[in-house]
């Protein structure tokens, strides 16, 4: 009963949160509910019995992901204030787009007559988790690893200043 | 209703990812656009999660969400990347002013 009650608030802050990212007219606002609603699903982790990917979504998301985006905000954002109808395009047709999947997800999840089992939570997950990786699934983990170095230089490569073409200009 | 269960879970997610696909689809701006594809994976994260739960045995819906989780960080940075070159070369951030491949 008290665990229904606390999963509702959770899920009423998550989605209020992501409603305030697809609403603001204000990308810092946009930015601040993101962090929100991030922690919402975090919370949701925590619910699952999922205690290792609770941590992980809190660094990686908000410690990384979020001031990342903050960060381009900030260094972005020339006019502060854009009305929504400039910033919003086709609101029409996209709500009527997101409310059709929407409609069609619910629909699914409702009707559909899911094969539950009854799982043992297994808690703290670390020491599985870790593992798995370096067992099972050591293939995408060194991928991941390369992945991951990839797009740390693609980024570098892209923001680089072009001192010598700027020069002759 | 009272029982929190796997739709529950299901229906959040639902409504999250429709919620990225609104942004995604209407938002003019680059990093508005890329909040709502943040919305989108963290739907299907949890999605993951909440079969892992009720569905499977095991652990492999956590640990293809932690692939989702890095998958999300490497293209956070390379998008805002883009979006600062965008920027810096545009002086805007808004998609449907940046039409020309070059100066």
């Amino acid at each position: 009963m008290t665990e229904a009650v606390i999963w509702y608030l959770f899920a009423a802050m998550t989605v209020l949160a992501g409603g305030i990212v697809a609403f603001s007219r204000h990308v810092v606002h946009s930015g601040v509910a993101l962090l929100f609603a991030l922690l919402g699903v975090c919370a949701m982790y925590v619910f699952l019995g999922a205690d290792f990917l609770a941590v992980t979504q809190v660094v990686v998301y908000v410690g990384g992901i979020l001031v990342l985006v903050l960060f381009a905000v900030m260094m972005t954002n020339r006019i502060m204030y854009s009305s929504l109808r400039e910033e919003i395009m086709q609101p029409a047709a996209a709500l009527g787009a997101s409310a059709a999947v929407l409609a069609i997800s619910l629909l699914v999840i409702h009707r559909t007559a899911w094969p539950l089992v009854r799982t043992t939570e297994a808690l703290p997950t670390t020491q599985a988790i870790g593992r798995a990786f370096l067992t099972d699934w050591l293939f995408p983990f060194e991928f991941t690893s390369i992945l991951l170095l990839v797009a740390m230089i693609g980024a570098a490569m892209i923001i680089r200043e072009q001192k010598d073409e700027e020069g002759t200009r | 209703m009272m029982q929190i269960g796997l739709t529950h879970y299901l229906t959040l997610g639902a409504i999250l990812f429709a919620l990225g696909l609104f942004i995604v689809s209407s938002r003019r701006n680059a990093i508005v656009m890329l909040m709502g594809a943040e919305l989108i994976l963290n739907a299907a994260a949890l999605n993951f999660v909440a079969f892992n739960r009720y569905v499977s045995h095991g652990l492999s819906g956590q640990l293809v969400t932690v692939f989702i989780i890095v998958l999300a960080a490497a293209e956070a940075a390379v998008a805002l990347a883009i979006v600062l070159a965008i920027f810096r070369n545009f002086q805007t951030v808004h998609v449907d002013n940046v039409d020309r491949l070059r100066h």
